[in-house]
C-alpha cells in the first residue's frame, strides 16, 4: 500500500504524456513522409516553375503559380491530403482493432477518454506540423525568389483548407474506427461515408426522376452536390474557396465528430475488435443502409443503360440481394448466411420498398398533378434544360459569360405555357418513364414558375412534340420565345461587324461588312425569324442552304448573355478594348425575306448552290417499304453507298435544272419512316455529293408520276 | 483484496461467465483452474479492467475496477497472448512502462535483468515465446504491483524458469503482501503455490476451496468385510464416491479423520485403510456427478 501515496496524486488528465510520447516514437515517420510529400508538391513546384526559361515564363500569369496551391490542379498534394489523415487515423487507433493490442492498452491505468484524447492530439500534431512547416517554407520560397504572383493570403488559405480538411478526414476515420472493428473496413467505410451524402442524394434524386413524372432531376442534381461531401469538396476548394458558412459547418462537424468518437469509445467493448460492426444495435442499420444503397445503385445503373423499368426493377432486386447478403456475410463472418432468418429480413425489406415505390407510383402527395394557381404566376421560364438556372455564370475563354434566361413575362405566353403544362399533366400516364429523348419528336420541356409570393415551382418533362402541337405552336411562334432562342434578336445592331454566309455543300461564301448592308441583312433575317412558323421549325424543317456567321463586338466589361451554341472568338493574340464573338445560325429555306434581299443585292447566287452552276445531276430511288431504324442508323453513320446506288436498276437520274431546283428546295434530312420514301443523291460538279430523302407526301409531282409507272 | 460478486459476461451469443463470485485475500495466491474456454481469461480480463461486466461487481480493495486509473496503477495484468509494440526492444518497453506507471522501480528492473538474463537491447518480437513471457514477468515485477493478475504465466517456460518465476512471485507475496490471481489449465502447476483454488467450468464457478482445508476434509478409505457388505453402511454414509471390488469397498467421504474412523468401525470391517488422495482426486470426488467431466479438465 505504500504506492498508494503516488496513486492519490495522479488525477485524470486530458492526455497521457507517456502514451503521447510513445505515439510520437512509433508514428513520427507519418509526419516525416507527409512533410516530404508536401514539400515536393508545393514549394518545390513553385521553384520548378520559377526556374523555367524566361521566354517560357513571360507568358505566365498568376494562375500558373497559384496552381501549386490549388488542390484541383495539384493531384499529388490532393492524394496526400486525402490519404495521410486517414492513414494516421487508422494507425493511431489500430490497437482497437487487434485483440491483444486492445487488451494490453486497456489494462494500462489510463481512462478511455484520456487514451482517445491523447491519440487525437498525437494525430493532429503529426498532420498539422508538416502542413504548417510546408506553409512556412512555401512562404520563404516565394519571398526569397520574389514570386509576386503568390501572396501570403494564398498560402494562408491553402493552409486553412488543408488543416480543416485534414481534421475532418482524421476525425472521420477515428469515429468510423469506433463502430467498426476491422482496419480495412475502417479505411473503406471512412471514404464511403464521406461520399454518402452526395452519392445517396444523387441516387435518391435519380430514383425520383424514374418514378415521379415531371421531377426536375437536373436542377437538383447539379445544385453543387459536391458541397455535401467533404471528399468532393476538397478538390474543388482551390477554385471555389470555402464560404464562411461552410467553414462554420466544418468546424461544427469536427467538434461533433470529436464528441461522437469519444462517446463511442467509452461505450465500445474491447472484445469487439475484429467484428465488422462493433455495436450490435448498429448492425441491422448498417445492413439495411447498404442494401438500400446497392439497390438504388444497381437500379440506376440498369435504368440508365437499358432505359427500361423492368430492367430497373431487376437492378433493384439484384442490388438489394447482393448488398443484403454481402453485409450479412461480413457481419456474420461466415458465408452460411442463406438462412430463413436472413431471407425473412430481406423479405420484410422488399415489402417495405414495394410499398414505397407503390406510394411514389400512386403519387400520394399529388406531386405529379400539382400546378400553381394561374393567378399567382409572375413569370415562367421554359426551355429544354435548366442550365441558366443552375449556372449563374460560366467561364468561357477566360471571360465570365452569363447564360440567357428564357423567361416569359407576356400574359398570353404564360397562359399558353400553363395550358401546355395542364395538357402534359392530363396525359401523364402515357409518357411516364420516358426521360431521355430518344425517339424523333421527343423533346424535353423544363419549366420554372416564379410565383407572386416569391417561391418557385419546377417541373421537367420529356414529351412527344407531335402530340402537343396545338399547345406548343402559339408558344413557339411567340416573339418572346424567338428572342429567347435567337441571339441575333437580342444583340445591338451597331455591334454587328460582319455577316458571312457559307453554303452547306460546295464552297460558296459571301461576306458582308458594309455597315448599311449589314443592317439590312440583319433586319431581314430578324423578320424571317419572327415569321418562321412552328411547322417550319419542326416537322417541315428542311436542310439549310447554309450557315450564317455573325460577328459581334462586345465590351469586355459587359459580356453578353450567351446561348449554348455561341462561341467566343479566340482573340488571345489581339488584346484590344473590344472583343468579338460569333454566333451561327442556319440559313433556313423558309427565310423568304432574306432570300429576296440577297437576290436584290445580287449576292444570292454567290451564297447558295445552284442546279446549273454547281450540281451535275441527281439520282432518285423509290423505297416503298420506308426506312426502318437499322437502315436509318446506317444512313446516318455511313451515308448512302453511292456506287451501288448509281448502278441500281430503275433509278431515276435528273439533270434538268427546274427539276433539280425543285428537289433541292424540298428534300429532307434522313429520318425513319414507315411510309414509302424517295432517296435522293445530288452529285456536285466538284465531285462531292450530298443526299437526303422525300417523304411520299412531300415529293415533287414529277417524281410520284415517274415511279407510279 | 479482490472481491468478485455474481459477475456475468456475455460475448455476443456466447455466455462466457455466469454468476461467478470469488474472493482473494490480500497477500494470498488464488489459482483459477479450468479447461480451455472455461472462462478463466474472461475472468482475469474483467479483473484487469479490460472488459466491462454485464452484471455483478468487481472490486479490488473495495473499489470498482473498470476505468479506475488509481487502482489499475497498482495492478499488473500479464495476458496469455502477449503484446509488445512492433520493433520495440526490452529497454523501449521498459521506458514505456516507466512513463505510464509512477511506481516503476528501475532498480528492481535492473536487478531482475540478472535473473532473466536476456539482453535489453533485443527486440522483443524476435524472442522466443518463452522468452517473451519472461520479459512480460520481468517488466510486470518491476512495476511493483499490489495486485498481479497472471493468465497462464507458466505456459511455455522450462522447468527451471518455472520454478524461478514461482519463487519471484512467492517472494513478492511474502515480502510486500502482493495479492495474486493466477490461471492455469493444469491443477498440478498451481498446487504448490496457491492458497486457494477455484475451478471454472463452462462459465460457472463449480468449486472454490482453501487448499489446506480441502486436504484435511476429504478422505479415501478402503474397507473390507468378511461377509456381505452391510447395506446400512452405504445407506448411512454420505459417500462422494464408492466403488466395490469383490468384498472390498472403496469410499471417498467428507469429514474429519477421527469421525470417519469411528463411523466405519461401527460396522466392524475386516480391513480399514485410509489411502492418500491427490488434489485432482479431491476435486473430482468433490464434484460428484460433475466430477467425471472435470477429470478431463484437471489432467
Amino acid at each position: 500500500m505504500k504506492w498508494g501515496i503516488t496513486v492519490m496524486k495522479s488525477k485524470t488528465s486530458f492526455i497521457n504524456r507517456g502514451i503521447l510520447r510513445n505515439d510520437f516514437k512509433r508514428y513520427t515517420w507519418i509526419g516525416i513522409v507527409y512533410l516530404l510529400g508536401l514539400l515536393l508538391t508545393v514549394p518545390l513546384q513553385l521553384v520548378m516553375i520559377f526556374s523555367r526559361p524566361e521566354e517560357v515564363k513571360m507568358y505566365y500569369d498568376a494562375s500558373v503559380y497559384l496552381r501549386a496551391l490549388q488542390l484541383d490542379y495539384s493531384p499529388l498534394s490532393l492524394i496526400l491530403i486525402l490519404i495521410v489523415p486517414v492513414l494516421a487515423g487508422l494507425l493511431l487507433f489500430r490497437y482497437l482493432q487487434a485483440n491483444i493490442a486492445a487488451d494490453m492498452t486497456h489494462a494500462l491505468p489510463i481512462k478511455r477518454a484520456t487514451l482517445y484524447n491523447t491519440h487525437i492530439v498525437a494525430g493532429l500534431t503529426l498532420l498539422f506540423v508538416p502542413l504548417v512547416i510546408t506553409a512556412l517554407i512555401t512562404w520563404a520560397v516565394v519571398a526569397g525568389l520574389g514570386i509576386d504572383f503568390v501572396q501570403g493570403k494564398d498560402i494562408l488559405s491553402w493552409l486553412n483548407v488543408c488543416l480543416l480538411m485534414n481534421l475532418v478526414l482524421f476525425l472521420s476515420t477515428v469515429v468510423v474506427g469506433m463502430f467498426t472493428g476491422l482496419s480495412t473496413l475502417q479505411g473503406l467505410l471512412t471514404y464511403i461515408l464521406l461520399l454518402v451524402p452526395a452519392g445517396l442524394s444523387v441516387l435518391v434524386l435519380h430514383s425520383l426522376k424514374m418514378h415521379v413524372y415531371g421531377f426536375p432531376y437536373d436542377l437538383y442534381a447539379a445544385a453543387n452536390l459536391d458541397k455535401l461531401s467533404p471528399l468532393l469538396r476538397i478538390p474543388s476548394s482551390g477554385s471555389i474557396p470555402l464560404s464562411t458558412g461552410e467553414l462554420i459547418f466544418y468546424i461544427l462537424l469536427c467538434i461533433a465528430l470529436y464528441l461522437i468518437g469519444r462517446y463511442l469509445y467509452q461505450q465500445r467493448k474491447v472484445e469487439s475488435a475484429g467484428n465488422a460492426i462493433t455495436f450490435t444495435v448498429l448492425r441491422p442499420i448498417f445492413k439495411y443502409c447498404v442494401t438500400f444503397c446497392t439497390m438504388l445503385l444497381l437500379g440506376s445503373y440498369f435504368y440508365s443503360t437499358q432505359e427500361n423499368i423492368i430492367w430497373t426493377y431487376f437492378g433493384y432486386l439484384l442490388g438489394a440481394g447482393i448488398g443484403y447478403f454481402l453485409t450479412a456475410i461480413l457481419l456474420e463472418k461466415s458465408i452460411a448466411v442463406f438462412k430463413w432468418q436472413q431471407v425473412k429480413g430481406l423479405g420484410v425489406y422488399t415489402l417495405v420498398i414495394i410499398g414505397l415505390i407503390g406510394l411514389l407510383q400512386v403519387d400520394i402527395i399529388g406531386y405529379e398533378k400539382r400546378l400553381p394557381e394561374m393567378s399567382q404566376v409572375e413569370n415562367v421560364y421554359m426551355d429544354t434544360h435548366f442550365h441558366p438556372l443552375i449556372y449563374k455564370a460560366a467561364m468561357h475563354n477566360g471571360t465570365s459569360v452569363k447564360p440567357h434566361l428564357a423567361l416569359f413575362k407576356d400574359k398570353d405566353n404564360i397562359a399558353n405555357i400553363y395550358n401546355l403544362h395542364q395538357e402534359i399533366i392530363a396525359h401523364r400516364g402515357e409518357e411516364k418513364g420516358v426521360i431521355i429523348p430518344r425517339a424523333i419528336n421527343q423533346k424535353r420541356v423544363s419549366l420554372a414558375y416564379q410565383l407572386k409570393d416569391g417561391s418557385c415551382f419546377y417541373r421537367n418533362y420529356t414529351i412527344n412534340f407531335a402530340k402537343y402541337k396545338e399547345q406548343l405552336k402559339p408558344i413557339y411562334e411567340s416573339r418572346e420565345h424567338k428572342i429567347h432562342q435567337h441571339e441575333l434578336l437580342r444583340v445591338n445592331l451597331d455591334d454587328i461587324k460582319l455577316v458571312e454566309i457559307n453554303s452547306q455543300n460546295g464552297n460558296k461564301s459571301v461576306s458582308i461588312s458594309d455597315k448599311e448592308m449589314l443592317q439590312q441583312a440583319v433586319a431581314v433575317l430578324r423578320n424571317d425569324i419572327y415569321d418562321q412558323s412552328y411547322e417550319d421549325m419542326t416537322i417541315n424543317k428542311r436542310p439549310a442552304w447554309g450557315d450564317i456567321m455573325v460577328t459581334i463586338a462586345y465590351d469586355k466589361n459587359q459580356p453578353p448573355a450567351m446561348p449554348d451554341v455561341a462561341m467566343v472568338a479566340d482573340n488571345s493574340t489581339i488584346r484590344t478594348e473590344k472583343n468579338y464573338y460569333q454566333i451561327y445560325l442556319p440559313w433556313e429555306k423558309s427565310y423568304m425575306h432574306f432570300e429576296r434581299w440577297l437576290q436584290s443585292t445580287g449576292l444570292y447566287n454567290q451564297a447558295r448552290i445552284l442546279p446549273d452552276e454547281d450540281i451535275s445531276y441527281a439520282l432518285i430511288d423509290y423505297v416503298p417499304d420506308g426506312i426502318d431504324r437499322a437502315t436509318y442508323r446506317n444512313l446516318r453513320e455511313k451515308g448512302l453507298n453511292e456506287e451501288l446506288f448509281e448502278e441500281k436498276p430503275g433509278i431515276l437520274k435528273i439533270s434538268d435544272s427546274a427539276q433539280l431546283e425543285l428537289c433541292l428546295q424540298n428534300y429532307r434530312d434522313y429520318s425513319y419512316s414507315e411510309q414509302a420514301v424517295y432517296l435522293v443523291v445530288f452529285k456536285l460538279k466538284n465531285g462531292n455529293s450530298f443526299s437526303g430523302l422525300f417523304p411520299q407526301a412531300e415529293a415533287p409531282d414529277f417524281l410520284t408520276e415517274h415511279f407510279a409507272q | 483484496m479482490i472481491e468478485v460478486e455474481n459477475v456475468s459476461k456475455q460475448f455476443e451469443d456466447l455466455e462466457a461467465l455466469r454468476d461467478v463470485s470469488l474472493t482473494v485475500h490480500k497477500g494470498s495466491i488464488y489459482g483459477l483452474v479450468g479447461s480451455n474456454g472455461a472462462g478463466k481469461t474472461t475472468m482475469l480480463k474483467l479483473l484487469a479492467g479490460i472488459y466491462r461486466p454485464d452484471a455483478g461487481n468487481l472490486m479490488i480493495d473495495s473499489q470498482p475496477v473498470f476505468e479506475n486509473e488509481a487502482l489499475k496503477m497498482r495492478t499488473v495484468f500479464i495476458p496469455d497472448n502477449l503484446y509488445f509494440f512492433l520493433n520495440y526492444t526490452i529497454q523501449d518497453m521498459a521506458d514505456f512502462y516507466a512513463n505510464i506507471y509512477p511506481q516503476w522501480n528501475n532498480q528492481r528492473y535492473l536487478k531482475l535483468a540478472n535473473v532473466f538474463n536476456i539482453e535489453v537491447k533485443r527486440r522483443i518480437r524476435t524472442l522466443s515465446k518463452g522468452m517473451q513471457r519472461q520479459v512480460a514477468l520481468w517488466l510486470g515485477l518491476a512495476l511493483m504491483p499490489d495486485v498481479m493478475i497472471l493468465d497462464e504465466p507458466l505456459d511455455g517456460l522450462d522447468p527451471v524458469m518455472r520454478q524461478k518465476v514461482k519463487n519471484l512471485i512467492i517472494q513478492d507475496v511474502a515480502e510486500r503482501q502482493m495479492t495474486v490471481i493466477i490461471s492455469s489449465h493444469n491443477l498440478r502447476d498451481l498446487e504448490d503455490i496457491c492458497d486457494y483454488i477455484g475451478i471454472l467450468h463452462q462459465g460457472k464457478m463449480i468449486i472454490q476451496k482453501d487448499l489446506d482445508d480441502l486436504r484435511a476434509d476429504v478422505h479415501k478409505i478402503q474397507v473390507a468385510f468378511s461377509g456381505e457388505i452391510p447395506p446400512a453402511l452405504l445407506e448411512q454414509t454420505q459417500a462422494l464416491y464408492h466403488e466395490q471390488r469383490g468384498s472390498v469397498l472403496i469410499l471417498i467421504v467428507r469429514g474429519t479423520y477421527s469421525e470417519i474412523i469411528s463411523h466405519m468401525q461401527s460396522f466392524n470391517p475386516a480391513v480399514l485403510d485410509i489411502l492418500p488422495l491427490t488434489l485432482e482426486e479431491i476435486f473430482i470426488y468433490e464434484m460428484g456427478d460433475n466430477g467425471y467431466e472435470i477429470k478431463n479438465i484437471l489432467y
